[in-house]
């Protein structure tokens, strides 16, 4: 898991940083020496969607996700435990979903050699963010519900780690 | 029938525990699945994709990693210094430091989220230090960052002209001088409103200003010293405001100026462990972006099936069979996008409500202009209002308040921005005086 | 013989709910035509095939390139898109939106009426789309806010937001512009601050923007052709009655020379308000536009073998 956790921030550091150095790129060029880089737009809004999707797991890593836990304080330790593998369960039908139709529309478009529209490059080669991103959140979903339930069972758990 | 399953399961995930994005998609996958299949499941993915695949939304990141950035650096810092030493001694300086630094954001900025994400890690703290709760500095950012898509230039007022423009007549350049004096009024009821949380929390002694801070009034010298401490600071607005005026560069754009603005006066001001702690900072910004786009992503699925399933129709509908009297309906559309503005995004909520609700517009012979303003400001009001509030999400996380504390925190400025709203509905020239001034037609 | 009546009994009796998926709003000519065909749809197959419409590109969050994509994919079953959209799924699309390739309308029509309209069909039926017939988006005109452009050296040095499609890209570098791709929301802002100076669109999409707020000149050259495809999901169509694809294949085309015919009216009529709400509209002389098309030649050169040079000689007309 420390492997993940390391390619989690590499992938987190080096996509935003891209995003950065290519959207300044484009600022300065077209300013500077008038010509427009703007065509990279695509690697750009591409490179979010990894980001978020890499993000999202590794926020489910860190407990940052956003969500009520008022009734959830109040309860006894059998019901959180019962509420923990639900929510479980639920983001796994939601990464689940993208993970299974993100890997057919990934297949869709390299059957239908389907390109970007201003580079000309291979379409799911970009697409394929979403389902890796999706791939990471549905472990990552595991790896959380394992770890809650252990700390539940020795005590440990922080109820306001969520936040 | 399927408006209640999509909204009874959210609320249902919801308090179970279940993260507000899961919550989301996951009321949309069952509401999709039992409405027969006839849209698939592949749908899910497809506007997920597309709903962050947006050259747009890219303001959101950079001004996110912008504030993250000047945290770090410590012109976060500075700059709270300086509004100290001009403003800490009066008994609601710091208030009337958050509203102005929100106001002139909001005219940098034509997104909510983007505008609390930049402000939000410089005047949390600095208000926290001044004895205001977190949760009360986080709503006040939270709602004074919706200001963000009141004031000019919005994005907002763009879709609502492009989208209205099929069955009336209106013009951008209309919309934006009329959204001004709105957006200022919601800033001063944002500032009673703290000031009378204030009084109160005082009154009952659950007011502490914290020794540290400096009551004294500070002498020239000192403000000299912090205003030059805080220059790096201060010219990040100009720089921004003169590259979007003077044609350099959009506002989307002009986020990512922030970014390595901020990162070159950073590489200056401190050169050691430059390369690790700019990883830090590039991670942690990444992780709060996440968190507020994959709420983003899901919500559009969420839009995608009220639109796609009718429900906004047969709600407005509801309406009109309702009553025929122009105050109340008024009054009901109010509360219609007031409810609407609490689950989904303006932009959606934009699509789907406006072509619905223009004919009962027009039926009244309410002006165009005044429900232009009228809608965004609901939509402002939708961006810091529980469950579903962006603005909200992005302070929680700057504040590291707990989201049921922000929620409670939130309720005075939204009731102060509902007075501001009824005050647009029902005297039309707060809208209209000053493009009419203007002769902005 | 016995087997096949029936499954044409059965298939006579088979009912359709489809959804069709507009780029546009309610209000536009494409959206019109789509309820044309949904209510010539309904009325001849007695109730039996209904269509439910979506404006706004809702069933693709949006995006057009996606509702391309779901039409292939059958995710959705009718679409109005244009070609330039098309050509992410193959770049022989592109040819229909060839520089200076028509000079009017009058050229058009024979084209996608013969053989080049015949061949882009089987092109998108490679793609698992059947098309029912074309609209039109119009030709695409440039406005801006230096000067009028009247020939190829106005251009120098411009601003110009042009469509992210790598064609566009290469011609408008070669016509001496400096080209930017910019998400249309913010191209209003964007022309009004002067961060660019200008942007082509059809006279439709300039008028419902409302670009003349912030743009002085138009230049009527009618540079590039902008098609649409009234296209279906060809799995759904192979999979229907010959009754039924020979219903569709009917009021499909009417339906889409019906927007074709209120498109144009529309357009003449919306060129005259742009011109009294201020803007100084021009229209390049014979002599002008001979000077743009030599200018663009090398596109030509370029883009021949992408095109297919068969492809690129039926939609020139010879
Ligand atoms: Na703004
Ligand atoms: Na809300």
């Amino acid at each position: 898991m420390k492997f993940l956790n390391y390619l989690e921030e590499v992938i987190l550091f080096i996509s935003f940083l891209v995003m950065t150095i290519i959207a300044f790129s484009n600022i300065v060029s077209r300013n500077l020496i008038n010509i427009s880089l703007s065509f990279t737009e695509e690697i750009t809004i591409n490179l979010f969607v990894l980001l978020t999707f890499v993000g999202t797991a590794a926020g489910v890593r860190r407990y940052a996700h956003l969500g009520f836990t008022l009734l959830f304080d109040r309860m006894n330790r059998g019901i959180k435990k019962a509420l923990v593998v639900f929510s479980a369960l639920m983001g796994l039908l939601l990464f689940g979903v993208l993970l299974w139709y993100g890997i057919q529309m990934v297949q869709f478009q390299m059957d239908m050699g389907q390109k970007t529209p201003s580079l000309g490059w291979p379409q799911w080669v970009l697409s394929s963010a979403l389902p890796a991103g999706a791939f990471l959140c549905v472990i990552r979903t595991i790896q959380v519900c394992v770890e809650e339930l252990k700390s539940m069972g020795s005590g440990k758990l922080e109820g306001d780690e969520t936040l | 029938m399927i408006g209640l399953l999509l909204f009874g399961l959210f609320f249902a995930l919801v308090f179970l525990r279940v993260p507000i994005a899961i919550s989301l998609g996951v009321s949309s996958i069952a509401v999709l699945v039992t409405s027969g299949g006839i849209f698939g499941l592949e749908m899910v993915t497809d506007i997920m994709y597309t709903s962050i695949a947006k050259f747009t939304l890219l303001a959101i990141p950079f001004f996110i990693l912008a504030g993250v950035i000047m945290e770090h650096v410590g012109i976060s810092k500075r700059l709270i210094d300086f509004a100290q030493t001009l403003v800490g001694h009066r008994k609601s300086g710091i208030v009337f430091v958050t509203v102005i630094v929100a106001l002139f954001f909001a005219a940098i900025s034509g997104s909510g989220p983007a505008t609390v994400a930049a402000i939000g890690g410089i005047l949390i703290p600095a208000m926290v230090k001044n004895g205001y709760k977190k949760e009360t500095a986080g709503a006040l950012v939270a709602s004074s960052g919706a200001i963000g898509i009141v004031i000019p230039p919005s994005i907002a007022f763009i879709v609502f002209a492009v989208v209205a423009g099929d069955q009336i007549s209106i013009t951008i350049s209309r919309l934006f001088i009329a959204g001004v004096i709105p957006g200022i009024l919601m800033g001063l009821a944002f500032v009673v409103t703290a000031m009378m949380i204030r009084s109160r929390q005082m009154k009952k002694g659950e007011f502490i200003v914290p020794e540290d801070v400096e009551i004294q009034k500070a002498s020239g010298k000192e403000r000299w010293r912090a205003f030059l401490g805080a220059l790096p600071g201060l010219m990040i607005p100009v720089i921004i405001l003169g590259g979007i005026y003077g044609g350099f560069f959009t506002p989307t754009e002009a986020a990512v100026v922030a970014v390595v603005y901020g990162l070159l006066v950073g590489m200056i001001m401190n050169r050691k462990n430059t390369f690790s702690k700019i990883y830090t900072i590039f991670v942690e910004a990444a992780i709060q972006t996440a968190v507020v786009m994959i709420i983003v992503s899901a919500a559009s699925v969420f839009a995608y099936i009220i639109t796609t399933e009718q429900i906004a129709r047969d709600i407005s509908e509801g309406i009109m069979g309702f009553t025929t009297n122009p105050i109340i309906i008024l009054l009901l559309l109010n509360v219609l996008l007031l409810i609407a503005g609490a689950f989904i995004d303006a932009i959606s909520a934009l699509y789907i409500f406006v072509p619905i609700l223009l004919p009962i517009i027009v039926f009244l012979e309410v002006d165009p202009t005044v429900f232009g303003v009228f809608v965004v400001v609901n939509l402002a009001i939708g961006l810091f209002t529980p469950p579903v509030g962006l603005n909200l999400y992005v302070a929680a996380g700057i504040s590291k308040s707990n989201i049921v504390d922000m929620s409670r925190g939130v309720v005075p400025f939204v009731v102060a921005a509902v007075i501001v709203l009824l005050m647009i509905t029902y005297i039309p020239a707060i809208s209209t005086f000053l493009p009419d001034l203007l002769n902005v037609e | 013989g016995s087997e096949e009546a029936e499954n044409d009994a059965s298939a006579e009796g088979q009912q359709y709910d489809l959804k069709m998926s507009v780029t546009v709003s309610e209000s536009s000519t494409w959206y019109e035509a789509a309820e044309k065909l949904k209510e010539d749809l309904a009325e001849e197959s007695d109730g039996r095939i209904n269509l439910e419409l979506y404006g706004n590109e809702q069933l693709s969050g949006g995006d057009s390139g996606k509702a391309v994509e779901g039409l292939a994919k059958g995710s959705i079953d009718l679409t109005f898109n244009s070609t330039i959209i098309y050509s992410i799924l193959d770049d022989r699309f592109g040819v229909a939106s060839a520089p200076f390739l028509f000079n009017n309308t009058d050229e058009v029509d024979p084209v996608f009426n013969g053989e080049g309209g015949e061949m882009l069909k089987e092109i998108l039926a490679e793609k698992g789309v059947h098309a029912l017939g074309y609209g039109q988006n119009g030709f695409r005109q440039l406005t801006n806010s230096k000067l009028e452009v009247k020939t190829p050296e106005d251009l120098a040095g411009l601003k110009i937001r042009i469509p992210g499609i790598t064609m566009y890209t290469d011609l408008y570098r070669e016509l001496g512009t400096d080209p930017q791709t910019m998400t249309f929301s913010e191209v209003f802002t964007a022309l009004q601050q002067g961060t660019i100076d200008g942007q082509e669109n059809p006279v439709d999409v300039i008028h419902s923007s409302k670009l003349n707020e912030v743009q002085d000149y138009m230049t009527l050259w009618n540079y590039s052709y902008d098609p649409l495809v009234l296209g279906m999901n060809k799995k759904l169509y192979d999979s229907m009655s010959e009754e039924d694809q020979e219903l569709f294949d009917r009021l499909g085309k009417e339906a889409a020379d019906y927007q074709v015919e209120i498109a144009r009216e529309k357009e003449a009529q919306q060129i005259e308000e742009l011109e009294a709400a201020g803007m100084q509209i021009y229209t390049p002389t014979e002599e002008e536009i001979a000077q743009f098309k030599e200018a663009v030649q090398p596109i030509y050169e370029q883009y021949t073998d992408v095109w297919g040079a068969d492809l690129l000689s039926a939609f020139q007309g010879e």
